[in-house]
C-alpha cells in the first residue's frame, strides 16, 4: 500500500521531493501508471500513514501537488 | 593570451564550472525521462538551478524560470509573445532587432552621441496599441547601463509589459524582476554568470506566458497532442542541456560567493582602462565612460583606423583577445558614427589581472603612436 501524489510538471514532482526530503520524510520518485495518467511522467510515493504529514509540509512550502492516490495491489483510487 | 572579449563568452571559467559539468556528465541521465537515479540526479541539478537563478534575480517562484540555448532564444520566446507594438533602443543587439523587425510594428527609440538614454523619449513614443518595451539593461558595445527602474515605472503607468535584455549584466548588476515588475527577463548562461556556452534562461513575471520556440517531448502528458503548458515543461520541449546547466548552477554558484565583488562593475580593471585612454591622443573612447555606472566593457578606436585591423595587430603583436566590428549591435554603431571602422571592444573580468589591464595599456598606446 502507498500513496501517490501527482503533480502539474516533473519540475513540481522534484521541488515536493527535495522539500519532503528536507522535512525528514522518506519518499520515492515513480513514473505515473497509465491507469491514474496515460503517457510518462512522475509523481512521487510515501507510505499512507505519512499521507496527513507530507499534505501538510507541502501545502506549508507551497508545492503544489495535483491529485492523491491510493495504491493497493495494482489499483488506483482517487482519494483527493 | 590576454584575454579581453569576456563580453562576448567569459574566458577562463571558475575550475568549478567545468567540474561540475564533468560530474553531470558522468552521473546525469536525461532529466524528467524515468525514475531511476541518473534521471533523477538530472531533473534535481535542473531545479537547483532554477532555484539559484530564481535567488539572483528575486523571482519568487523557481517554476517561472524556463532554460534555454542562450539569450536569444529567450528573446525570440519573448517577443514572440508580444502582438501588439513594441518600443526599443538603439543599443539593441540583433537578438532584438532581428526577432523585432521580423514581426513589425516598432519604434526604436534614438539615442545621443554618446549612447546614452533618455527615458522620455520611450514615453514620447508610446502609442494607444504599444504592448511592450524590449531593451537591453546594458549596451554591448558601450557598457553603458541605462535607466531601467525609470523605464519600469513608466511601463507600470502606462499598462505596457517590460522584456528586459540582461545578457550583458546578469551576473553584473543585482537585479530584482519582481520590482521591476518585468515580464520576462532573459539572460545568457555563459557570460557573466560564468557558466558554459549553450545555457541562458528566461524568468517570467506579470503573468506572461508566451508561446514557446519549439514542442515536443516533454516527459510528460505524452499521449496529449498538444506541448504542456505549465511552466517550466512549456518553454522546455525536448532533452535539455542538464550538463551545462549543471556548470551553469556552479557559476552561480561562484558569483553569489565572490559576494559584492561581481557587481562591482564601475571601477575595477575597466575603470583603470578608461581612465588611461582618455589622455591618449589618437585614441576615441566611445559611450558614456564617465558614468558612475558602467558594465566592464570598453570600445575605442585607434586614430581612425579600421577596428578589425587594430584587433589583429593587438592579437599578433601582443597576444591581446579583443572584439572588433559591429558586435551585432548596427544601430548602436550607427549611433556612433562607427559603422564603417567597426570599433576595438576590449571586456574584462575579474579574472584578468593588474599586469594584463598594463599589457593592453601599453600596447593601445604603442598603436596609438
Amino acid at each position: 500500500m502507498e500513496i501517490y501524489f501527482t503533480f502539474p510538471s516533473t519540475s513540481a514532482v522534484i521541488t515536493a521531493e527535495q522539500v519532503l526530503i528536507a522535512a525528514g520524510m522518506k519518499v520515492k520518485v515513480r513514473p505515473v501508471p497509465g491507469a491514474i495518467r496515460a503517457g510518462c511522467g512522475l509523481c512521487l510515493a510515501v507510505s499512507p500513514d505519512k499521507q496527513k504529514e507530507a499534505m501538510d509540509i507541502l501545502k506549508e512550502k507551497s508545492a503544489e501537488y495535483s491529485e492523491i492516490y491510493f495504491v493497493q495491489d495494482g489499483t488506483y483510487t482517487r482519494i483527493q | 593570451m590576454i584575454y579581453l572579449d569576456n563580453a562576448a563568452t567569459t574566458l577562463p571559467k571558475p575550475k568549478e564550472v567545468a567540474e561540475a559539468v564533468t560530474d553531470a556528465m558522468n552521473n546525469c541521465g536525461n532529466p524528467a525521462r524515468g525514475s531511476h537515479d541518473a534521471s533523477l540526479a538530472g531533473l534535481r541539478v535542473m531545479l537547483r538551478a532554477r532555484m539559484a537563478i530564481a535567488d539572483l534575480f528575486h523571482e519568487p517562484d523557481p517554476m517561472n524560470v524556463a532554460f534555454t540555448l542562450n539569450a536569444t532564444a529567450a528573446l525570440n520566446t519573448a517577443i514572440g509573445g508580444i502582438k501588439g507594438h513594441i518600443i526599443m533602443t538603439a543599443a539593441e543587439h540583433n537578438s532584438v532587432l532581428r526577432p523585432v523587425f521580423r514581426r513589425g510594428n516598432y519604434t526604436v527609440v534614438p539615442l545621443d552621441g554618446k549612447g546614452r538614454l533618455d527615458v522620455g523619449d520611450i514615453a514620447a513614443a508610446m502609442r494607444p496599441d504599444t504592448e511592450a518595451v524590449v531593451m537591453c539593461h546594458a549596451s554591448n558595445l558601450t557598457g553603458n547601463v541605462f535607466d531601467i527602474e525609470a523605464v519600469s515605472g513608466l511601463c507600470a503607468r502606462k499598462g505596457v509589459r517590460f522584456i528586459l535584455d540582461a545578457a550583458q549584466t546578469a551576473g553584473l548588476i543585482d537585479i530584482d524582476m519582481t520590482k521591476l515588475r518585468l515580464s520576462a527577463l532573459c539572460f545568457s548562461g555563459h557570460k557573466s554568470l560564468y557558466g558554459p556556452q549553450g545555457t541562458g534562461g528566461i524568468c517570467l513575471g506579470q503573468g506572461f506566458r508566451p508561446e514557446p520556440l519549439a514542442v515536443g517531448g516533454s516527459g510528460s502528458e505524452s499521449f496529449s497532442p498538444t506541448h504542456p503548458t505549465v511552466m517550466p515543461d512549456a518553454l522546455e520541449a525536448g532533452t535539455q542541456n542538464a550538463h551545462g546547466i549543471a556548470g551553469l548552477l556552479a557559476g552561480v554558484e561562484y558569483i553569489k560567493n565572490l559576494g559584492g565583488k561581481a557587481f562591482s562593475v564601475s571601477d575595477g580593471h575597466a575603470g583603470r582602462f578608461i581612465k588611461e585612454m582618455k589622455g591618449v591622443e589618437g585614441v576615441t573612447l566611445y559611450g558614456d565612460v564617465d558614468a558612475a555606472l558602467r558594465t566592464p566593457v570598453v570600445a575605442l578606436n585607434v586614430r581612425g583606423r579600421d577596428s578589425g585591423d587594430i584587433a589583429a595587430l593587438l592579437w599578433d603583436d601582443y597576444g591581446i583577445a579583443v572584439r572588433a566590428g559591429a558586435h551585432c549591435a548596427p544601430l548602436m554603431h550607427k549611433t556612433l558614427g562607427t559603422e564603417k571602422i567597426g570599433a576595438v571592444r576590449f571586456s574584462f573580468s575579474h579574472f584578468n589581472t593588474d599586469e594584463e589591464v598594463d599589457a593592453a595599456i601599453a600596447a593601445v598606446k604603442e598603436l596609438a603612436k
